[in-house]
């Protein structure tokens, strides 16, 4: 036993000396290929380098599956057919555009995904922009300018929740409690939400119109989301405000910054960031701001050669028949798609598809018709005129280099001619306003604007814009059936809640109808 | 060097507890003889054991020992192999002969966490292997060697890629998140590859199986522990030995596909009207794999000193063309005993250096789909720019021989394990150790994609990768034991210890393309244009991340009758915010040898046993506590593009250790005088705070998933193992057969506010957003999901059952219409081992099973209809095609199949050479060995053992995406097929 007393003298003190030696018991994390909050936001560079992941947080915007496509896909003018064993993906490209959407299919869930981590991102800059104005590590005037851009663009993106989702929760916090579960809001407070946060916020930001506000939420940026608002303010809160968006429209239009450029493409090729028309897009870079994907999105696996494109094409969205054949032959905007026999890049060679089927009328070369024989299960691989809406760049890698546009000068006085002829369907300024967009386009011009021919006219300049859904909605055309949609009912304005949203927080209600 | 730091602030205390050791310690030598009982023979590589000490030796080739005996000593103890254990008391006589009786089991000595125990002293379920119950045959994996010998341990490597990795799984599943495999610890060396050890170095391999036995090993130890021990040399003992063997691998099964003229009547396009052509794609690119191992080791040694050197040399060739490896391997150990033998220093090294050639195992998916009457090389000029291989411009199809000829996917893997292990006798009953040890790797890779490749290199116009991973890992470890004799038989044994353990990593990556010349290949990486145009993908990191543990044990043996076991490990690790940095994991155990209280008939042995422990499981990745800022898309800022940076993820400070309680209760017999041997056990496991990458409300958090501790599941098990020794004894002929069983269930108890989280995308074409898998509170894990055929209609369009009842068939991922159509967790596992000896002949062969589990056969789910839309590729040919279906493919419960499965594994057969005494050799032997020789299932795909993680799906010859546990029983398109291995081999000793 002498031992054991000698043993337990020697092993409590050598626990002793291990336990507190701090070298020994030192557990604090080394990161090494990445910046946390302590080594984060030191200088005036890594502050713009912070703000930046606000609007990187946009990049999602031109790829498949999420915002923009379910956008696209519900209303007229894109559809995805199933082509054979091809784009079957559990039907969810189907039930969007047949309005049979499900708030399990994954589309719902990322186009909410895609916006609430916009939200999100916005919050937390803004909490971490005035924590460190509020200690004194961050130029004041720098700070306040730059969460006046963070609060307008997270009011763009509660302007497309608002759009979309309709009743969602209203968050502008980021130093939350970690069991917070948020509570859903009525569409009519998100509304008001919206326009108090763009009232507060755009005055703040920047008049110039140069590459030091390009792509960036500048004072016009803001009007744009305030005339968007305003112009759909009956669909949201059921009362209209024509006026409220024609003094958004003639900020812009009056301060003489936009103009419309000549050639109606000349905004939508591989360098349009010096169009004089947008007024925001995302400024893609196929090697710096990559995630415009069109191109694998729509042309066919064949087209790769066309284009001399780096991967092989997905052969999935197109346009509608119907759609496409409201355009005159010698509209302009025709361009706007991809129609006809396809040729390699040397244009001689016809590109033949090695699976056409057999009952494709148009045999083994591949050739972009607008007819599409059936929406599912088995569409012609070749069938749909495609969209080509933005330039390809011969040699293109699957990231484009084309600024994807948000608002658009064009817009804003269709928009504007809107709002006068909702006030009085005779408004000669109306009918001038979309004229001169209408012969932009090579067209005639209208002797009056009835509905009819607004919203195709709409159509027709703003085709893949992501905002066909919109107006269909408030032309109250949206539910109209067509060949591949049954019609559906007002409800289907909104989309679900997502089921996976609803599942992890209890606090969140299902919209009406699901 | 972080390392070196701790050493030498620890390592102070190591040397005050020598230094304060003082104790003068008189000894003597005693010698003598070990025999075998019945014929007198003597026993080489017997154990002779100090009791109360670590001293001890080993007997020679005659039998011999000679030990040192510190005074106060009493006895010895005398084990070997196959034989009964003897402690003898020492009297005044410097010699001692020993005759052992063959036959017990439970005296066996067997590996634990730090230390060893006697067979019959263990309290847990612990099974141990040695060398000569290994499988034999081409055996290219430690893993292999004990592949359906212990109950409860599945291993598994679907397929026969030469460089495809074992699955190794102890009692199914112990955790769904991450570390689902096992801890490997060699030599005492915990957390290292299992590729460092070369199968023929190994001397033993003990499975701490569950939690009270694993516990000590505290945070990975969730998914059980393997414990490797290398061969060691014997001093005054010199022996060479060579092993060697040539095999042939060859396709065992395949997935038949219709011919020319059958895929033609069927509707299939012709791709060369007015040609005869009918290509075999699989025999295209398969070939017969022809491999070469040799094995050379040299052991001895002299006075207090011995050594093993062991060097082995691996050419391995697979059943597709350019994939196979070449493996050198050295592995070198030593003992030394200096000071008055009271310092014992131990060392090992393992040095092994890979050639890799991955190859496109991806060329199986595409010999199955394309098209019989498409050529493989034309001299057409529409294929000029494809290299004059016929290539297509379709949707995920490219010709698989230009894939394998065009293109190379290679690595050079190197890795080192160095340790040293230092024991002190501060008394003859107190010990103190200090064990060091480095294990150092690095992976490069390089793959080329030539500019003449549809696959991955057209496009790009030619594509190299290169990268390195390098991984670092350094350990300390300091413990001490006490032990003190109670008499009657009894003691008390005490360990403390302290373990450090640092672990860092770094890499870098390189994907460029756009190349002037395939003559480069990937060895310029700045004549890729992407480079220049910042088009290429370049990417690095680095990490760290250390462990610290203190770890006590008591063991009480109370006769020789009644054991027990206590413990405690508290573990820290940096993955954890501050607050939850630290791990408590506890274990008690104890057991009894019925035999010794009361006399049963027939009864030789009966130990019950029972016990719990906890342990741990701690993230697979860093910094997940933390707010963490990357560099992104670039941010267009006042007309230039400048970086932007931000969170990654949603930190989660308290992020905590997933625990896993685990009950087992067991019993250890030998019955009828030793001729039935084996155990039987009983666990219950619940794993809480699971470890999961799942949702969570956005708003407000930033991205819309966490790891988060979410989740409980809970698992109960039965396993039994049997041996029937000397089942049949003739004097010629004699016949072992033993049979290990085992079957667990697992239920999901607690998915947090999740109530379904689907898992196993089936991918593109036209599968994706589908998933194979479901799970929700209360379901059995393993669940496969999908719609329900009912039926076929005229127009070849097939008809779902509407399982909600509503009148209509809803299509999408979660709706009501579709149902459990499966689990791929197999009902039970059962193999038979058998060992004939007739004459200088011996046969030993193994029949392993896995009953009741299902696989989703994804060449089906993408490959078997007769769509007319997919005319142009070719179909799976199995017994389920049916030329009536035409309707797109789409997953539903007729891809599901049963996947039961019998299968000889291994059987060798071999011819011991008798030896005169003037041989040059003390062993000769030649043997055949078969694996894989046949598999006896109803299952259509090439491999149906059970998937127990998802590898995640592919499309147009992209990248798989990974290791998802929660997806169980998916047969992916990226299974390398199986193949059938026929090797011949010698094994000479000197």
């Amino acid at each position: 036993m002498k031992n054991l007393s000698l043993f337990v003298k020697l092993l409590l003190p050598a626990l002793f000396v291990l336990t507190f030696n701090n070298s020994c018991t030192n557990l604090d994390e080394k990161l090494y290929d990445v910046l946390t909050e302590e080594t984060f936001l030191k200088t005036e560079e890594e502050f713009i380098a912070a703000l930046g992941a606000a609007y990187t947080s946009l990049y999602g915007i031109g790829n498949h599956g999420g915002y923009h496509s379910v956008q696209e896909v519900s209303s007229d003018e894109v559809m995805i057919p199933q082509r054979g064993g091809d784009w079957g993906d559990g039907g969810q490209w189907i039930n969007v555009h047949r309005h049979d959407y499900k708030p399990n299919d994954p589309n719902i869930n990322n186009s909410w995904g895609f916006l609430f981590a916009g939200v999100n991102t916005c919050n937390r800059l803004i909490f971490q922009f005035e924590t460190l104005k509020d200690a004194g590590k961050a130029d004041p005037a720098l700070a306040d300018k730059f969460i006046a851009e963070l609060r307008t663009l997270r009011a763009l993106y509660y302007y497309w929740l608002l759009d979309t989702f309709g009743n969602v929760p209203i968050v502008d916090e980021f130093n939350v409690p970690a069991d917070f579960l948020p509570a859903t809001r009525t569409r009519a407070d998100v509304y008001a939400f919206v326009e108090k946060e763009l009232n507060e916020a755009v005055p703040q930001l920047d008049k110039k119109v140069d590459g030091t506000t390009y792509g960036r939420m500048s004072y016009y940026v803001g009007k744009a989301i305030q005339a968007k608002l305003y112009l759909n303010a009956q669909v949201y809160t059921g009362t209209a405000q024509w006026d409220k968006c024609i003094a958004a429209c003639d900020e812009i239009i009056g301060s003489g910054k936009y103009q419309v450029e000549a050639n109606y493409r000349s905004n939508f090729v591989t360098e349009n960031q010096s169009s004089k028309e947008i007024i925001l897009a995302v400024p893609y870079d196929q090697v710096f701001a990559r995630g415009f994907n069109l191109a694998q999105m729509t042309l066919h696996y064949g087209s790769q050669a066309t284009f001399d494109l780096r991967d092989q094409p997905w052969n999935g969205y197109c346009s509608l028949q119907e759609f496409y054949e409201k355009h005159d032959a010698s509209d302009v905007r025709r361009a706007n798609f991809v129609q006809g026999p396809q040729f390699a890049s040397d244009g001689i060679t016809p590109i033949n598809d090695a699976s056409a089927e057999a009952n494709d009328p148009d045999g083994p070369q591949v050739n972009f018709t607008p007819a599409i024989n059936e929406h599912f299960p088995n569409a012609l691989r070749q069938a749909g005129v495609r969209i080509g809406k933005y330039e390809f760049k011969k040699g293109a890698t699957p990231d484009l280099s084309n600024d994807f546009v948000i608002f658009r000068f064009a817009d804003i006085m269709l928009s504007k001619a809107e709002a006068h002829w909702r006030k009085d369907p005779n408004d000669q300024g109306a009918l001038g306003l979309v004229n001169q967009i209408r012969r932009r386009a090579n067209q005639d011009n209208f002797s009056t604007l009835t509905a009819q021919n607004l919203i195709d006219e709409l159509g027709r300049e703003k085709f893949y814009e992501g905002q066909r859904r919109q107006d269909l909605i408030r032309f109250g055309v949206f539910g109209q059936p067509t060949r591949w949609m049954p019609g559906s009912d007002a409800n289907k304005h909104l989309l679900p809640i997502p089921t996976a949203q609803i599942n992890i927080n209890p606090n969140l209600q299902q919209n009406p109808g699901y | 060097m972080k390392l070196l730091h701790t050493l030498t602030k620890c390592g102070f205390v190591l040397a005050a507890l020598v230094l304060f050791s003082n104790a003068a310690l008189a000894q003597r030598t005693v010698k003598g003889k070990v025999t075998d009982s019945e014929s007198g023979e003597a026993l080489i590589g017997a154990t002779v054991v100090v009791v109360g000490t670590s001293r001890g030796a080993t007997t020679n080739v005659d039998g011999a020992y000679s030990v040192e005996v510190p005074s106060g000593a009493t006895q010895l103890r005398f084990a070997y192999t196959g034989y009964a254990e003897q402690v003898v008391d020492l009297g005044a006589s410097n010699t001692l002969d020993i005759a052992l009786k063959p036959g017990t089991v439970l005296d066996e000595v067997v590996v634990v966490g730090y230390g060893t125990l006697k067979a019959k002293e263990v309290t847990s379920s612990i099974v141990s292997v040695k060398a000569e119950d290994f499988n034999r045959g081409n055996v290219t994996s430690p893993a292999q060697l004990i592949q359906g010998k212990i109950a409860g341990v599945t291993i598994a490597r679907p397929g026969s890629d030469p460089n495809g990795e074992f699955a190794i799984r102890l009692r199914g599943l112990s955790s769904i998140s991450s570390g689902t495999s096992p801890l490997i610890v060699v030599d005492g060396v915990p957390g290292v590859s299992l590729n460092l050890v070369d199968p023929n170095d190994i001397a033993s391999i003990d499975v701490l199986k569950d939690g009270s036995s694993a516990a000590i090993y505290g945070t990975r130890a969730s998914s059980g522990v393997i414990l490797i021990t290398t061969k060691k040399g014997q001093s005054g003992v010199t022996r060479a030995e060579y092993n060697g063997f040539v095999a042939f691998d060859q396709i065992a099964r395949r997935y038949e596909t219709l011919n020319a003229s059958d895929f033609t009547r069927l509707g299939g396009v012709d791709l060369s009207p007015g040609e005869d052509i009918d290509t075999d794609w699989m025999d295209e690119i398969s070939q017969t794999g022809t491999s070469n191992v040799h094995n050379l080791s040299i052991s001895g040694g002299a006075g207090r000193g011995s050594f093993r050197a062991s060097f082995n040399y691996r050419d391995v060739a697979g059943i597709l063309r350019t994939t196979g490896l070449t493996q050198y391997n050295g592995s070198l150990s030593f003992t030394q005993k200096v000071l008055n033998d009271r310092l014992s220093i131990d060392g090992n090294l393992f040095i092994t250096s890979r050639d890799a050639e991955y190859g496109f195992p991806e060329a199986f998916r595409y010999a199955v789909v394309n098209n019989p009457t498409a050529g493989v090389r034309s001299g057409d000029a529409e294929f000029t720019r494809f290299g004059g291989y016929v290539e297509k411009d379709l949707f995920d199809y490219f010709n698989p021989v230009a894939m394998i000829e065009q293109n190379f996917n290679r690595g050079k893997v190197n890795r080192m394990l160095g340790n040293v292990r230092l024991t002190y006798d501060l008394m003859s009953n107190w010990n103190v150790a200090l064990n060091l040890s480095q294990e150092r790797s690095s992976d490069n890779y390089s793959q080329f994609y030539s500019k003449q490749s549809k696959f991955r290199g057209f496009g790009r116009n030619g594509a190299g990768v290169r990268g390195v991973n390098n991984n670092l890992t350094n350990l300390l470890e300091l413990q001490s034991e006490y032990s003190i004799n109670l008499g009657n038989n009894s003691s008390l044994r005490l360990l403390g210890g302290y373990s450090y353990q640092d672990f860092e990593y770094d890499g870098m990556r390189v994907d460029a393309g756009n190349i002037l010349t395939n003559v480069l290949e990937n060895n310029n990486l700045l004549a890729f244009q992407e480079v220049l145009r910042g088009l290429a993908n370049v990417s690095s990191y680095r990490g760290e991340n250390t462990l610290v543990a203190f770890f006590g044990r008591a063991q009480l043996n109370i006769n020789d009758t009644w054991f027990g076991q206590v413990g405690l490990r508290r573990e820290g690790s940096t993955r954890f915010g501050e607050n939850n940095r630290w791990g408590t994991f506890p274990w008690v155990s104890a057991g009894v040898n019925l035999e010794k209280l009361v006399d049963i008939p027939a009864v030789d042995q009966l130990k019950l046993r029972v016990g719990y422990g906890v342990t741990g499981n701690q993230p697979n990745q860093n910094g997940l506590s933390k707010l963490q800022f990357l560099p992104g898309s670039s941010f267009y800022f006042n007309g230039n593009y400048v970086p932007s940076y931000g969170p990654s993820q949603n930190p989660n400070p308290d992020l905590k250790w997933e625990e896993k309680g685990e009950f087992d209760a067991g019993v250890d017999f030998a019955l009828l005088d030793y001729k039935v041997t084996g155990s039987l056990d009983f666990y219950q496991r619940t794993t809480n705070d699971l470890l999961l990458f799942f949702g969570v409300p956005q708003p407000p958090n930033l991205a819309g998933r966490t790891w988060q501790n979410i989740a409980s599941f809970k698992s109960t098990g039965f396993e039994a193992a049997v041996s029937l020794n000397n089942l049949v004894n003739k004097e010629n002929f004699k016949w072992t057969p033993s049979f290990v069983f085992s079957t667990y269930n697992v239920k999901l108890t607690d998915l947090g506010r999740a109530d379904t989280v689907a898992s196993a995308n089936v991918g593109a074409p036209g599968q994706n957003d589908v998933f194979y898998t479901i799970l929700y509170n209360g379901a059995d894990l393993g669940t496969l999901w999908g719609p329900v055929r009912e039926g076929v209609n005229p127009d070849g369009s097939i008809t779902y059952k509407d399982i909600n009842g509503d009148g209509q068939i809803d299509r999408d991922a979660f709706s009501k219409d579709q149902t459990a159509i499966g689990n791929g967790i197999p009902a039970f596992e059962l193999s038979m081992n058998n060992n004939f000896t007739f004459g200088n002949f011996d046969l030993n062969f193994l029949l392993r099973g896995v009953f009741g589990h299902d696989l989703a056969n994804e060449y089906r789910v993408f490959y078997e209809n007769l769509d007319p839309t997919a005319a142009t590729w070719n179909k799976v040919n199995t017994k389920y095609f049916d030329e009536s279906v035409k309707a797109q493919n789409r997953f539903d419960d007729t891809h599901v199949e049963r996947a039961t499965f019998l299968r000889l594994d291994n059987a060798t057969l071999g011819y011991n050479f008798k030896l005169g005494s003037g041989s040059w050799f003390n062993k000769a032997r030649v043997y055949v060995s078969g694996q894989n020789l046949f598999t006896l299932t109803g299952y259509t795909g090439v491999d149906p053992e059970p998937r127990l993680a998802d590898a995640g799906s592919s499309d147009n010859g992209g990248f798989a995406g990974g290791n998802d546990p929660l997806a169980i029983g998916i047969d992916r398109r990226t299974t390398y097929f199986l193949a059938r291995t026929i090797s011949i081999g010698v094994n000479f000793g000197f």
